[in-house]
């Protein structure tokens, strides 16, 4: 469905609706959102080379014991999709979802830095199994994880998992789609919280960092197809299709959307439950798996996506201003926003959004300008990999 | 005269078409490699004449009812893949042949007749097993259908009994070209597989068992953990419990047993023994009083566990579980560790394992479901074996080439292009 205000859509008299709707709520914090300095380092591989790169990284970002040392660590990772997804014969790590071979250099790191837990969460499409058991069916070893420190676990976050109780997180200033989102205590029982995203374009987002990578924080048994009317369901299945589309409400034990009435549209409101996502539960440190990854889209289902070698790693301690250096290593502008790349429907038709970034920076979360951002380490113009210059020239379902 | 020279129960048999009532419609098939005509008795009346110069011509003539000697006849779904409505559930679907659907959140739903197959052979192992399985009544079937539907007959070892819809009945009649390259494409599958008789012989290798009688009250639970289960890729022995020898758990990690009635005590011996070797024995309430010492109380939401010698007993908390979540449970528990089969790339693909009989060889059959272009890209295969070449086959496709492998711990990737409908792999350690 198109989100752009048509001459007919106006005669129709639906102007004011349609164009509050897709204004949403004004927030205004972004004058005020903070900043913070983000790293970027070339790292062609996931070799020996990874390590190095990774330390000077977080060293120029100030060092890592002081931000873990003898803390509980979080570390949402990105595993989208089903496991069974490959573009072409590559294994997801290489394209869509990050490298358990960084996963594990960050954690290594972490344990060095001091770390007393590290937690490694996903919520993995469709499964309420341990976080492990899907590792496995994707040919990954996930004691290479949990072996690369000490106190490393792993959580499945689609679910009650190991927790007694959902904990409550809600969004500054009320939020703009829901108020407050119900996650697994490993949200909450962590004093560090890390967001390992992969650099990405997304069809129903624009892109897809280190703030669209805690979408996949909200448990399916609550925000997913399988939700109970009730209660979480603890079975849970499917993806979290209805958080795109809004055709119905997550369980009555969980806090309804804020107006109902608001567009039914992924590319209004997937930006802002991100946007709510990472105002609720703060992300301390952003890192963004540039070394492998794909353009064209988020993962295999999107037609035309290939992979890429940007050879980047990208960190920081602001979600929003870390997306906002990624973007611009991607060749897009971070200060774009709905009907511009990559917030046009990836430039072939698929729906465009709003930009997650603003609608965070509104939030107060952090900065998008980058005239407000310091970047150290590699300068973007020579980290440039300009996904931009990848799109395909002709529309694909116009 | 049609060729006579094969046992009827190796004879490519046809479904006859309705539309078929006048006997020169013979001339379509003579000289072929059919030789078994299944004509039902309702419409044996009309078809007399048709009979007697079938019988004439050499044609052995069946019916679903009174199958040839040496033959069991199974009825089963079309099959295909379609769209799947609230996890779990198939949509309700449509006359018209099924499509899967694309996105990350559409599970296709798989109509395999491979696990009937699996137990008619179990049930009756000196018969060749016919899979009758027709179109829908109205559906249009593309021409790679017929070839899926022999191709998933012939991967479990069954043999499919041919089966037109009426457009293609009626283009053969009428001479139409694109009939005519459709029958030529259904023939050369079914040679296809004849051809390739020694791999019937090739045991299945499987590290998941489910034990029932299949039947009376344990029918649609047995039966559709069979059906789940092969759909998921991760294939289970079949062991009627009547035969279940000491033996038949060997190499298994996990073994279900759900019926309902507990075991009689000889079996219960046999299922404990298991367990306590270092098996999972996933039993369900009526099972009685659980062996071993409780471990870990709510540690599952379907499960109890109990502790007994070096394996354990999981004890299902319902009395009738959910298969959808059964078959996803099993290989959680045992451990996706020891998954024997992982495929990637063909969402609506089922693999089929088998070894030679001297065990230095494997074969590994590949069926997509799909009938629409979404993920038509290459594929890879996972097999928890090591072996180091591999060689490619496909029904109607080029010479067999080989592929391109990658062993690791003790398990080999095989990298194969796309596969629309069927896939062989020999492979030689």
């Amino acid at each position: 469905m198109s989100t752009q205000c048509t001459r007919r859509g106006l005669l129709l008299g639906g102007a004011a609706a349609f164009g509050a709707g897709l204004t949403g709520r004004p927030f205004g914090y972004a004058a005020t959102a903070p900043s913070a300095r983000v790293a970027i380092a070339r790292c062609p591989a996931y070799g020996a080379e990874m390590l190095p790169a990774l330390t000077r990284l977080f060293d120029q970002l100030g060092g890592l014991e002081g931000l873990v040392k003898e803390k509980t660590v979080a570390i949402k990772i990105n595993m989208v999709g089903q496991v069974y997804y490959r573009v072409g014969h590559l294994p997801p790590e290489d394209t869509y979802w990050t490298n358990p071979l960084l996963i594990g250099a960050v954690v290594h790191l972490m344990g060095k830095a001091g770390a007393h837990r590290i937690r490694v969460l996903e919520g993995a499409w469709s499964s309420g199994d341990p976080l492990e058991e899907y590792m496995l069916q994707a040919n990954w070893e996930p004691r290479d994880i949990l072996n690369a420190a000490s106190n490393v676990e792993f959580e499945n976050t689609n679910c009650l998992g190991r927790g007694k109780k959902y904990a409550r997180f809600p969004v500054p200033h009320g939020g703009h789609m829901f108020p407050a989102y119900d996650l697994n205590h490993s949200y909450q029982d962590c004093d560090v919280f890390v967001s390992m995203g992969k650099l990405k374009e997304h069809a129903t987002a624009g892109v897809t960092l280190s703030e669209k990578n805690c979408f996949g924080a909200t448990p399916i048994s609550i925000y997913g197809e399988g939700a109970g009317v009730d209660e979480p369901n603890e079975n849970p299945v499917g993806g979290r299709t209805f958080m795109h589309s809004g055709h119905r409400q997550p369980p009555k034990s969980a806090l309804p959307e804020n107006n109902p009435g608001s567009p039914r549209q992924g590319g209004y409101r997937i930006p802002r439950i991100v946007a709510d996502i990472v105002a609720a539960r703060p992300v301390h440190l952003a890192i963004v798996d540039g070394i492998k990854s794909m353009a064209g889209g988020e993962g295999p289902w999107i037609p035309s996506v290939k992979p890429v070698n940007p050879g980047i790693l990208i960190a920081g301690t602001n979600c929003v201003s870390t997306d906002a250096v990624a973007m611009a290593v991607m060749g897009f502008d971070p200060m774009a926003d709905r009907g511009s790349p990559p917030f046009d429907g990836l430039g072939f038709g698929f729906e465009t959004c709003d930009s997650t970034l603003r609608l965070a920076e509104e939030l107060g979360v952090g900065t998008r300008d980058l005239k407000r951002i310091e970047v150290i380490g590699t300068p973007i113009r020579e980290a440039l990999f300009s996904y931009a210059a990848l799109r395909p020239k002709t529309p694909l379902f116009r | 005269m049609q060729k006579t020279d094969r046992e009827s129960s190796s004879m490519i048999a046809l479904r006859w078409p309705d539309e078929w009532v006048q006997a020169p419609a013979l001339d379509l098939i003579k000289g072929t490699a059919v030789g078994c005509l299944l004509i039902n008795a309702e419409a044996r009346s009309r078809l007399g004449a048709v009979m007697a110069r079938a019988e004439a011509e050499g044609f052995k003539l069946a019916d679903t009812a009174t199958p040839p000697p040496g033959v069991s006849i199974v009825k089963a779904d079309w099959p295909g893949a379609r769209p799947m409505g609230r996890p779990g559930q198939a949509s309700a679907g449509s006359a018209r042949e099924p499509a899967i659907s694309a996105g990350p959140t559409g599970e296709p739903w798989v109509d395999s007749l491979g696990w009937v197959v699996q137990l008619a052979r179990v049930r009756t192992p000196q018969n060749r097993v016919w899979v009758d399985a027709q179109p829908a009544a109205g559906a249009v079937v593309r021409p790679d259908a017929y070839l899926r539907a022999a191709a998933d007959a012939a991967a479990n070892g069954g043999r499919w009994i041919v089966s037109m819809d009426k457009n293609l009945a009626a283009g053969l009649q009428a001479r139409k070209s694109d009939a005519i390259e459709t029958w030529r494409r259904i023939l050369r599958a079914c040679d296809f597989f004849d051809s390739h008789t020694a791999w019937r012989d090739y045991a299945r290798v499987a590290r998941l068992a489910v034990v029932s009688d299949f039947s009376g009250e344990n029918e649609f639970l047995g039966q559709e953990i069979l059906n789940l289960a092969t759909r998921n890729n991760q294939p289970c022995h079949v062991l009627e419990k009547a035969k279940l020898s000491d033996t038949a758990l060997r190499g298994v990690r996990g073994a279900i047993y759900l019926d309902q009635e507990p075991p009689a005590p000889e079996l219960r011996r046999k299922l404990l023994a298991y367990a306590g070797s270092g098996g999972l024995l996933v039993v369900g309430p009526k099972w009685g009083k659980p062996e071993g010492t409780l471990s870990t109380p709510d540690a599952h939401a379907r499960f109890s566990f109990y502790s007994l010698g070096k394996g354990k007993l999981a004890v299902a908390k319902e009395a009738d579980p959910d298969p959808y979540f059964l078959v996803k449970d099993v290989p959680a528990l045992v451990s996706h560790r020891y998954d024997l089969l992982r495929l990637f790339s063909a969402n609506a693909g089922i693999l089929y394992y088998t070894v030679a009989p001297a065990g230095n060889a494997g074969l590994v059959q590949l069926v997509n479901y799909a009938s629409s272009s979404f993920g038509a890209g290459p594929i890879t295969v996972r097999i928890a074996e090591p072996y180091r070449t591999a060689r490619l086959r496909t029904i109607d496709g080029p010479e067999p080439g080989n592929v391109e492998i990658a062993s690791k711990q003790g398990a080999s990737q095989l990298f194969l292009p796309a596969i629309p409908v069927y896939a062989a792999v020999e492979l030689g350690a």
